[in-house]
């Protein structure tokens, strides 16, 4: 089976995502902030009259924030049901991917919470790191969100 | 054992065949009840169709287990209809375990899965039933279904067979029916969504067809514009009224659910009790019905186990025997009034005075200057509503607290009364609805919040309010009292509201939720505005002080303010 692929880029790293579940890719909108959520909850925006909460992966991932002025873009997918705008860096392609070309995730990566991974795709220039949507949220986010609920 | 069902049905015909079941039951359990009460042939006419229809209901759709039981009540009711007779409460209670069974059937159909519902055993028990009716019949004697007296009546006269026969071969659609669709629920919110945003539209119309007359000077086509925003605004006003009705239910949807639990509650606690409806029909947004449905079992449980009294006790006080609980619904000045009341013992102020003093909540001093409707009004404490119960009641662990919590977070209120020896009654006022709220904008640096209407007592510029201190913290006076003043930036203390640069020129919104009164200081008042509630995403979750978000005309988000959770958490320092 292929592997159908939107990659962004965040920071210096490619990530992948299933096609399938990625709504529309928008470019930043105003995002209202919302006191009293957890940090890695960027606020919400209004997405055609659609209240739609974003979060910015670079907090999510512990990264650098973002460079003030720097162009960033949303892409809105679908977790467990509801609507989530990522903030990300750039997409920079959507590809297809044989699943030959795909490696379990190493024990050595752990930069990011390897919960969230799916495998690591190699090719000749690059590698895109596959996340898995239904685990974005990590046990620390999980319980962030559980104390304001 | 496989314990997977499947039923002959399409997906998009499930929820009208559960809606079809449901109504049938209900049908049956309110008859069930009120033939307790006293022999009514009509009421057997009734309960038969509707257990003839679920039969056929069943059958239809391959349930074989809810088509045996529901056989099984039908021929019961068809030998019931014979006779002019009624039941007693043994019996009522074997046939509502059997509706307890079928319920546990439908929802078979939802979870697709055979439930441990046993009912060979519920069938047995009214195969019983029917046999000791039947042997009734021929001994006319020794019956656990039927009383003396009942047995020794006649035949209902022919005018009543004639009565229950044009009620059995009703049209299956009456007139009044067929002018009915249903619409599922979700439907409806999407119609209610986009109305949403055609309101929106609207006033953005609005506003720019104002900002052009300011610009440009008045043309024929700009008059025309003006003409067709205005037309716009009165159709979407309208639309947006239909729609909104259109969500509305009749509260006979929670109403009806209580005479069972006030039957079973009051058998369980050894009571007579006598349940009145009033304004069934009174409709209700269907949001509102859900939430407010553990508000009043609490008070309904209440009235009966710590409010009406023993048939024995109630003698003595020279009462009738069957205590009376009443549920009331009307509207009263574009609001919902519900009342729950009961004739029962009623509140005593002094025990609650008493219970306060125990827990360090009064002083003896402070307990005689307050009136018996001050200490009354303490049962909606935390501490002390478990307090009076734990010491002197059951001890259930449902507090009053819990209740006012409930109706507030429709943002509702609710008060007591109550007379000792009398009854208490409780009323619960609420919107009618919570989708639309007028609101005032103010913002904060680049945020914009809506502060609901309702709650809002005057408006100030900053400098017009002469700022007091007291105990070191700032107060302005309200209403001829000094009430606490403050900033809306530190309550609500995100990092890109307290960094945004202070308006030259704040105002001041002085608000006010039950007895609680606060100014609150914010940049800058934009303006009174009705705004369409979209509740946050689950995701983001309940935010503390926030109750949900808006959509303005110009694309920008609105949060709207939960002003009592935000006065509770503010005062905290102050009470």
């Amino acid at each position: 089976m292929d592997e159908h692929l939107v990659v962004f880029r965040l920071a210096n790293e490619l990530y992948g995502i299933d096609i399938y579940r990625v709504q529309s890719i928008i470019a930043m909108p105003h995002v209202t902030v919302v006191p009293g959520t957890p940090r890695f909850i960027e606020g919400i925006i209004n997405l055609r009259g659609t209240l739609v909460p974003v979060i910015d992966f670079r907090t999510c991932f512990a990264l650098q924030p973002a460079a003030e002025g720097q162009k960033r873009v949303v892409v809105i997918v679908e977790i467990g049901g509801l609507q989530v705008g990522m903030i990300v860096d750039q997409v920079t392609e959507v590809c297809k991917l044989p699943a030959a070309a795909i490696e379990p995730p190493s024990p050595f990566l752990a930069s990011i919470d390897t919960a969230y991974l799916r495998g690591i795709a190699k090719l000749e220039q690059s590698i895109i790191i596959l996340l898995d949507l239904d685990h974005i949220f990590g046990a620390h986010e999980r319980q962030a969100l559980k104390q304001t609920a | 054992m496989d314990t997977a069902l499947t039923f002959d049905l399409a997906p998009d015909e499930r929820e009208i065949f559960l809606a079809d079941v449901d109504q049938h039951l209900r049908a049956m359990e309110t008859g069930l009840l009120g033939l307790e009460r006293g022999a009514d042939p009509i009421l057997i006419a009734t309960i038969f169709r509707a257990a003839h229809t679920l039969k056929a209901l069943a059958g239809m759709v391959g349930h074989r287990r809810m088509a045996d039981l529901t056989h099984a009540l039908e021929t019961l009711f068809e030998a019931l209809r014979d006779g002019q007779v009624s039941l007693t409460a043994g019996a009522t209670d074997d046939l509502l375990a059997a509706l307890d069974t079928l319920n546990v059937l439908r929802d078979e159909v939802v979870t697709g899965r055979r439930s441990a519902a046993n009912v060979a055993i519920v069938r047995s028990r009214i195969m019983a039933l029917l046999m000791s009716l039947d042997s009734m019949a021929d001994a006319a004697q020794g019956s656990s279904l039927l009383t003396e007296e009942q047995l020794e009546r006649e035949r209902p006269p022919s005018a009543l067979d004639q009565q229950l026969n044009a009620l059995q071969h009703q049209p299956i659609l009456s007139h009044e029916r067929d002018k009915m669709v249903r619409i599922s629920v979700e439907r409806l919110d999407t119609l209610m969504d986009l109305v949403g945003e055609l309101v929106t539209d609207r006033t953005r119309l609005a506003q720019l067809a104002a900002s052009l007359r300011e610009h440009v000077d008045t043309t024929e086509r700009l008059s025309a514009l003006s003409e067709v925003t205005a037309h716009l605004g009165r159709v979407v006003g309208q639309l947006q009224a239909e729609v909104f009705h259109a969500r509305m239910l009749p509260i006979a949807r929670l109403f009806d659910t209580f005479p069972r639990l006030v039957r079973d509650s009051a058998r369980a606690a050894g009571k007579q009790v006598e349940v009145q409806i009033i304004g069934a029909s009174t409709e209700l947004d269907r949001s509102m019905i859900e939430g407010l449905h553990d508000a009043l079992i609490h008070l309904v449980r209440n009235a009966i186990d710590h409010g009406i009294e023993r048939a024995e006790e109630r003698a003595a006080a020279g009462k009738p025997g069957y205590g009376k609980l009443q549920l009331a619904a009307a509207h009263e000045q574009g609001q919902m009034l519900i009342t729950v009341s009961d004739d029962g013992r009623g509140i005593d102020p002094r025990r609650i005075a008493r219970a306060a003093i125990a827990r360090d909540m009064l002083t003896e001093g402070e307990a005689d200057l307050l009136d018996d409707a001050a200490l009354i009004d303490m049962i909606f404490l935390p501490r002390l509503s478990t307090a009076i119960h734990v010491t002197e009641l059951s001890g259930r662990g449902i507090g009053m607290d819990v209740v006012r919590s409930r109706v507030e977070r429709l943002t509702g209120t609710i008060a007591v009364t109550s007379q000792i020896g009398q009854g208490t009654t409780f009323r619960i006022t609420l919107p009618l609805t919570l989708t639309i709220v007028p609101t005032m904008l103010v913002a904060l640096g680049a945020s914009i919040f809506a502060l609901p209407l309702t709650s809002i007592i005057d408006l100030w510029a900053f400098r017009d309010q002469r700022i007091d201190t007291i105990k070191g913290n700032p107060t302005i006076q309200c209403q001829n009292t000094n009430v606490p003043l403050l900033d809306m930036r530190q309550l609500f203390a995100h990092p890109q509201i307290i960094a945004a640069p202070r308006s030259p020129n704040p105002a001041i919104v002085t608000i006010g939720w039950g007895k609680l009164r606060a100014g609150l200081v914010v940049d800058q008042i934009i303006g009174q505005q009705e705004v369409v509630v979209k509740l946050l995403s689950p995701l983001v979750g309940s935010v503390p002080g926030i109750s949900g978000s808006a959509t303005l005309g110009d694309g920008r988000i609105a949060l709207i303010v939960d002003i009592p959770a935000l006065l509770k958490r503010a005062l905290q320092d102050y009470l």
